[in-house]
């Protein structure tokens, strides 16, 4: 069966999260080339644990999780999964979330990070309506940097010597904004 | 059985929270005008939910809050519990790597513009450098709330930039959140 699509791109698309990506998702993602820039990278988490943080979040109205999904050439096989984007803290009073991406090793530098986090934001502005994102992020996290600002994203906050990076000590922080256009 | 005390200024102290108190907190802080600029003002607190939060101070590795008490003239040394407490201030979101916290506050209506909330900042920074040895703090405000930014420049934090018409706040509309920073030493 076939992973259902809940927003299509022309590189990847964006869909349903299964609790059997899990594993594959765990061992992606415990790298460190992956896990230098993000929160809670002095971690380590268990399988099982990632499991339960994927049960909780099934429950959890303030956190959606989508799968980024490599697009399968026409007549070939199922698509592969490339990472995941999510929207999360999801304030529904103040109708804004977090937006976060994080895409396998071997899928970096074709444009998905780009493509995956504009297809989040249509599906936080236009599905949930949602009226405003925000993103956080390192300074030395260069693609990250530039995937927000080719989609629209405005540097909002600059933290200095904000948080700790191994071999680069301690680092600038950013907060970027994006709001809807109406 | 006076509270311990961990920070003594010239007019406020911090010091511990004692379960007495809970209930005048707990109706102190239902005041609007306290709760206006406060993160979230669409949940409802009830008393059980207070007990439930003073329970889990202890426990919490990632938070340390504490009560702003108000210096007696003539006490006679001691330091009692119940008439004093005018507020209080938290230390959140401690991130032991980065070694950073966020500060929060509050102080009950009728204390205000008296000089109290600018101390009790001050003995808080004190409190989260030197005895938690942290090397940062943060501190939000939503811009009308031109009191506690004021208490924030006094005491040396830096504004580290804005979210725009990033919260709504009753009867204004959306308002700018502005992010505030400190680093120990500077
Ligand atoms: C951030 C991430 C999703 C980017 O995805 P991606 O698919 O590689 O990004 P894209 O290919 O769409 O774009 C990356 C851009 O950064 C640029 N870039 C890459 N490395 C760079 C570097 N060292 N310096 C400057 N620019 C760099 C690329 O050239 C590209 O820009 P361009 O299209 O103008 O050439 C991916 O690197 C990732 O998963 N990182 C680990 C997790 C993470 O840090 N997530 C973000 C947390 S805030
Ligand atoms: C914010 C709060 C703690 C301030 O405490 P306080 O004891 O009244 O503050 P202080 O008296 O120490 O200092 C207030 C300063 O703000 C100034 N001020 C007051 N209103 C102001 C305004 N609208 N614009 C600019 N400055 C203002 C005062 O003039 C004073 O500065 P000064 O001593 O140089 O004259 C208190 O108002 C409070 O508890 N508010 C409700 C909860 C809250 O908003 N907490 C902070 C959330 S970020």
């Amino acid at each position: 069966m076939g992973r259902p699509i809940v927003r299509e791109g022309s590189g990847i698309s964006l869909g349903i999260l299964e609790r059997s990506d899990i594993p594959q998702l765990y061992a992606e993602f415990n790298t460190p080339d992956v896990r230098r820039y993000l929160t809670g990278r002095e971690r380590a988490v268990s399988l099982e644990a990632a499991y339960q943080m994927y049960d909780s979040a099934q429950k959890d109205t303030s956190t959606m999780t989508y799968a980024v999904a490599v697009n399968a050439l026409r007549g070939k096989g199922s698509s592969d999964l490339a990472g995941t984007v999510a929207l999360n803290h999801i304030d529904w009073a103040n109708r804004r979330a977090e937006v976060a991406y994080i895409l396998f090793r071997k899928y970096w530098g074709k444009g998905y990070g780009t493509e995956a986090l504009s297809l989040a934001v249509m599906q936080a502005f236009w599905t949930l309506n949602l009226r405003k994102l925000t993103a956080t992020v390192c300074r030395p996290n260069r693609p990250s940097v530039k995937v927000l600002e080719k989609n629209g994203f405005r540097k909002a906050v600059t933290f200095t010597n904000h948080v700790y990076v191994e071999h680069e000590g301690y680092v600038d922080e950013f907060i970027y904004e994006l709001f809807r256009q109406e | 059985m006076g509270r311990p005390i961990l920070r003594r200024g010239k007019s406020v102290s911090l010091g511990i929270h004692v379960r007495e108190e809970i209930p005048e907190m707990y109706s102190e802080f239902a005041d609007f005008e306290v709760q206006r600029f406060l993160g979230r003002p669409d949940r409802l607190y009830t008393l059980d939910s207070e007990y439930e939060w003073f329970e889990s101070i202890p426990k919490k590795e990632d938070m340390r809050v504490l009560a702003i008490l108000l210096n007696r003239k003539n006490s006679s040394g001691r330091q009692g519990h119940d008439h004093l407490l005018i507020g209080n201030i938290g230390i959140h979101l401690i991130d032991r790597v980065s070694s950073k916290a966020e500060i929060g506050y509050l102080l009950f209506r009728k204390y205000w513009g008296r000089g109290y909330g600018t101390e009790a900042v001050s003995l808080v920074v004190d409190y989260a450098f030197q005895t938690l040895n942290l090397r940062k703090l943060t501190a939000r405000v939503f811009e009308p709330n031109g009191a506690s930014s004021a208490v924030l420049m006094k005491n040396g934090f830096r504004l580290a930039g804005r979210l725009r018409e990033h919260q709504y706040i009753n009867s204004i509309g959306y308002v700018d959140e502005l992010y505030y920073e400190l680093h120990r030493g500077s």
